[in-house]
């Protein structure tokens, strides 16, 4: 199986400003991803599991250690290479939604393609069939403040498939959502690892979204204690 | 991905309005002030292109600090007496010496030229076009008048003009836009000698040498035998008026830069300020894959929008501060001009001190860090 992701003995340590005091976020953490698994990445607040997150989607580096995307050693690779690799390869969804303000829904959506340089028509015409994919046909011209937050939920995801990228990153993508809109984005990211093969990593403490994944990280003071398959786990 | 600047300015008016402002006010000032600058230049370069680049100038010496310390016109120049315009007629190479009695306009920015009008195109006035009227004859009593004149004492042909207790009839208008023939009177030289009791008498002397390498033998010549002379040639008088021009062009963009340094300073304050507002923002475009160039280009996208809108505003009422600005202290006359290279000037000027004062901001921008702007605004 090919892997996505490899860290490999990766360290992160926060100096916290101003005050000298340092904070190891990640300690000597090694796993592989492979294309096409449904990870969720748990674990209690502070326990480094978005920094681990952070640093596979190569939105922060490592101070230790080596990150693999694709067989590809991301350490030696420029900011404006790593934003290549996020906006091709990686799908981004945040706990708060993280849409423009000022922009609608088809437009938040096509972002991404705008960036890579694709022309308005062709972005915009993408946008709306993914937003009619996740059941927001009906809101394709509304601004963030005017959805629900279910519905910029579902827009943050459509805006992370925009470009087809191969891997669904999510930092507690149902955490500021109630139980039955929670239920539909976790819906939704079964729906893109089992019916389109992407692979998807969330961080949460949801443990109805957790229970979904074939794979379960357990992350605690930058340390992985703990690996397991989804049989493994039920087999306890 | 214009348009995304174009919706963030729309989306946060109070600052763009304010960016504007300073730009459109720095702009203005510029533009408003230098067209003092720039219409006495074109002033200066007209005259002096109409007239041969051969011509000498021949006046009695003055003292130009006591000129420049009292108003305009209020400087009496004696008169250059008829024995000594014949004995520069008779100078070997001058072809010919015109004389010419010169007077301001109390109360106006016009000047009463009296010369013999078959000599006119001494002055380059062969070519100049009339709205009404022509030229009087050397025999007429009466006047040519310059377009500005007309205006501003609202007279047309058959009308008297008051010069020196005489009322002088109105016999031509210029046509509008005759260079500095706007404000001038032009009067047959006999008649100028009866109305300011100078007959056979100059206030200067124009001479036409036979060749060009004739100028500098005539101009010595005059130095030598009249010390009571000052003489000098078109290409001195633009030198002069240039160095009289430096000043004038250090006070008017001199005070127009300083307005522009506080435009920039209020430019770098509120695109900062637009920054700090947006950090989210760009941290979550660079999240998603946003290269520092599009994070920098759309921050110069904005300062340009916003500039070359607020500039070319400037460039447009500037023109109409123009008009007050003639109306008011030139009694009219278009002495300040607003010409294309300063409008054009003045707009590229507010797109350069915006492009340059963005930058910091933008490097702030583009330097900011996708984890913490999003966890903390």
């Amino acid at each position: 199986m090919k892997v996505l992701f490899r860290l490999k003995d990766v360290w992160k340590v926060y100096d916290m400003k101003g005050t000298g005091v340092e904070t190891n976020a990640l300690r000597g953490v090694s796993v592989e991803v492979n294309k096409g698994e449904y990870l969720a990445i748990v674990g209690p607040s502070g326990s480094g599991k978005s920094t681990m997150m952070h640093v596979m989607g190569c939105l922060d580096t490592p101070n230790k250690g080596q990150v693999f995307v694709d067989e590809k050693e991301i350490s030696t690779l420029s900011e404006d290479e790593l934003a290549k690799i996020r906006r091709e390869k990686i799908g981004f969804v945040f706990q708060a939604y993280n849409l423009i303000s000022g922009l609608t829904a088809v437009e938040n959506v096509a972002l991404p393609m705008r960036l890579d340089g694709k022309g308005k028509k062709e972005a915009n015409e993408r946008a709306v069939k993914l937003l009619q994919r996740v059941g927001l046909g009906q809101r394709l011209n509304h601004k963030p403040n005017e959805m629900s937050g279910g519905e910029q939920q579902r827009v943050a995801i459509a805006r992370a498939l925009i470009n087809n990228p191969e891997a669904i990153l999510g930092d507690e993508p149902t955490g500021n959502l109630d139980t039955r809109s929670g239920a539909e984005i976790i819906e939704l990211l079964e729906e893109l690892h089992g019916k389109e093969g992407k692979t998807v990593v969330v961080v949460t403490h949801d443990t109805h979204l957790a229970a979904r994944a074939d794979r379960e990280i357990h992350i605690k003071d930058g340390v992985i204690i703990h690996d397991r398959k989804k049989h493994e786990r039920h087999s306890g | 991905m214009i348009e995304l600047a174009i919706k963030d300015l729309k989306e946060h008016r109070v600052r763009t309005l304010l960016t504007a402002l300073g730009i459109f006010t720095a702009i203005a000032a510029i533009v408003s002030l230098g067209s003092i600058s720039a219409g006495v230049n074109e002033m200066i370069t007209s005259s002096t292109s109409l007239m041969g680049s051969n011509t000498i100038f021949v006046m009695k010496n003055f003292d130009l600090s006591e000129m420049m310390s009292g108003p305009p016109g209020s400087t009496v120049l004696e008169s250059i007496k008829e024995d000594e315009i014949d004995s520069l007629r008779n100078i070997q190479g001058v072809k010919r010496a015109v004389p010419v009695i010169s007077k301001m306009v109390s109360g106006m920015f016009a000047e009463v030229d009296g010369i013999n009008m078959d000599d006119r195109d001494i002055f380059g006035a062969k070519d100049v076009q009339f709205d009404e009227g022509g030229w009087p004859d050397n025999e007429d009593k009466g006047a040519a008048i310059g377009y500005f004149v007309a205006k501003s004492m609202k007279v047309g042909i058959g009308d008297y003009i008051k010069l020196n207790g005489y009322d002088v009839e109105v016999m031509g208008v210029l046509k509008e836009g005759s260079g500095s023939y706007d404000m001038v009177i032009a009067i047959p030289y006999v008649y100028a000698g009866e109305i300011y009791d100078m007959p056979g008498e100059a206030n200067q002397v124009l001479i036409e040498p036979e060749g060009a390498s004739q100028i500098d033998d005539i101009k010595n010549t005059i130095i030598e035998e009249h010390d009571t002379l000052t003489v000098y040639t078109v290409k001195d008088a633009v030198s002069r008026a240039q160095e009289s021009m430096a000043t004038l062009n250090i006070m008017t963009y001199g005070i127009g830069f300083i307005a522009s340094i506080v435009a920039a300073i209020g430019i770098i304050i509120t695109m900062y300020t637009s920054v700090m507002e947006r950090r989210r923002q760009m941290g979550i475009m660079k999240a998603i894959g946003a290269e520092r160039r599009v994070i920098l280009k759309q921050i110069l996208e904005e300062g340009i929008i916003v500039s070359v809108i607020s500039s070319a505003a400037a460039v447009a009422i500037s023109y109409v501060m123009v008009d007050i600005m003639n109306a008011a202290l030139f009694g009219g006359a278009r002495l300040a001009i607003v010409t294309p290279a300063l409008a054009a000037g003045g707009i590229a000027y507010g797109v350069i001190i915006t492009i340059i004062f963005s930058l910091y901001p933008a490097w702030v921008a583009i330097n900011t860090d996708p984890i913490d702007a999003i966890r903390n605004g």
